[in-house]
């Protein structure tokens, strides 16, 4: 049984496992209609995290800000596990990362959708955040380097997510607390 | 009317709407165009507002012009900031953190002992949610070791402190572009 289908008895099973065409098919899918349900619902954070990522430097602080998250998020659930008291907060932060993630690829897939535009033509910004997670999703499907090129993905998209606290127009910082 | 009087009062005609010129030029040359009716109807036009307004128009710039100054200007920001990779604020803390993360992995008997790990929280996660409901006991205590919770509080200050350094570096890149 695969998670949409089933291959007819006689086909030979090229590729088995969890990994069938229609779980391919699937996850582009959700990916694809998460990205546009996060950049229609933030527009403007998106614009500015897609802004900062294409500013000098910024795949490269994305980057270092994904790894720098991961293990944040990692050594912390390790403190949280400690207790029992704080053990809840270690699926809130396992969520608040995979949501994180979901939004800063939406914002990656956006800026190299961007980055098409300017190569082939005007088009509404939601069908450049469309043809850049396509580009994602094909990447991911390389034999081998797909996985890790997904992981470098990730990583910056977690960075980018951290590091423009969402998109907010102001960075990280005390400053907001005087008034 | 000569030839030479009409070639003079073309060359001047400029400085004469705009009363630049001395009391006798003038009023020679206002002499000849009360005589001569092609240099009068130069005068005419050259005085008339649609004409100077005309004049006040900037030049349109060649095509090439825009890309070569984008091109200059960005030559010039590429030599002024340093390449992305000799930023030691970005990179440097990545080093300690990689440091403390492989100290603590290899405590942990390598990746093997810490997706043990990662399977156990995610365990006791499922049964605090079990428990909370009411169906399962609560979630057993932590085997704490003192070498991994110091390792890891360790791993949170340097990467706070590095997601900090890189937030600051943000506003700095801010501050220059504006």
């Amino acid at each position: 049984m695969r998670p949409l289908g089933r291959i007819p008895a006689g086909v030979p099973r090229v590729i088995g496992g969890v990994f069938s065409f229609w779980w391919f098919v699937g996850v582009g899918v959700g990916l694809a209609t998460t990205s546009l349900l996060g950049l229609s619902l933030f527009p403007g954070r998106a614009r500015a995290m897609v802004d900062r990522l294409e500013a000098f430097g910024g795949w490269a602080v994305a980057f270092a800000g994904g790894v720098a998250s991961f293990l944040l998020i990692a050594a912390a659930s390790i403190v949280f596990r400690l207790s029992v008291v704080f053990l809840p907060l270690v699926g809130v932060l396992w969520t608040a990362g995979l949501l994180a993630v979901l939004f800063g690829l939406a914002c990656l897939a956006l800026a190299m959708g961007r980055r098409l535009r300017r190569l082939l033509g005007d088009a509404h910004p939601l069908l450049a955040g469309l043809a850049g997670t396509l580009i994602i999703c094909d990447l991911a499907l390389i034999p081998v380097a797909g996985p890790v090129i997904l992981g470098l993905f990730v990583l910056t998209s977690l960075g980018l997510t951290v590091v423009t606290r969402f998109g907010s127009p102001y960075g990280w910082g005390l400053e907001e607390l005087k008034w | 009317m000569t030839e030479s009087e009409c070639h003079e009062l073309r060359q001047r005609l400029e400085p004469l709407v705009d009363r630049e010129l001395d009391q006798e030029t003038t009023a020679r040359l206002e002499a000849h165009l009360r005589s001569c009716s092609g240099c009068s109807k130069a005068y005419e036009e050259a005085v008339s507002l649609p004409f100077r307004l005309w004049a006040l128009r900037a030049p349109e710039p060649p095509p090439a012009l825009v890309p070569a100054v984008m091109r200059a200007v960005g030559a010039a920001a590429r030599l002024e900031r340093p390449a992305v990779w000799t930023r030691p604020l970005i990179w440097a803390p990545l080093l300690a953190e990689g440091g403390l993360a492989g100290v603590i992995g290899l405590y942990l008997s390598g990746v093997a002992g810490v997706a043990a790990l990662a399977r156990a929280t995610v365990g006791d996660l499922g049964a605090l949610w079990g428990w909370s409901v009411g169906f399962s006991s609560p979630p057993s205590d932590f085997s704490a070791d003192l070498v991994v919770v110091v390792g890891a509080l360790l791993l949170m200050v340097v990467t706070i402190y590095h997601l900090a350094l890189l937030a600051r570096q943000r506003a700095h890149e801010q501050g220059r572009q504006t």
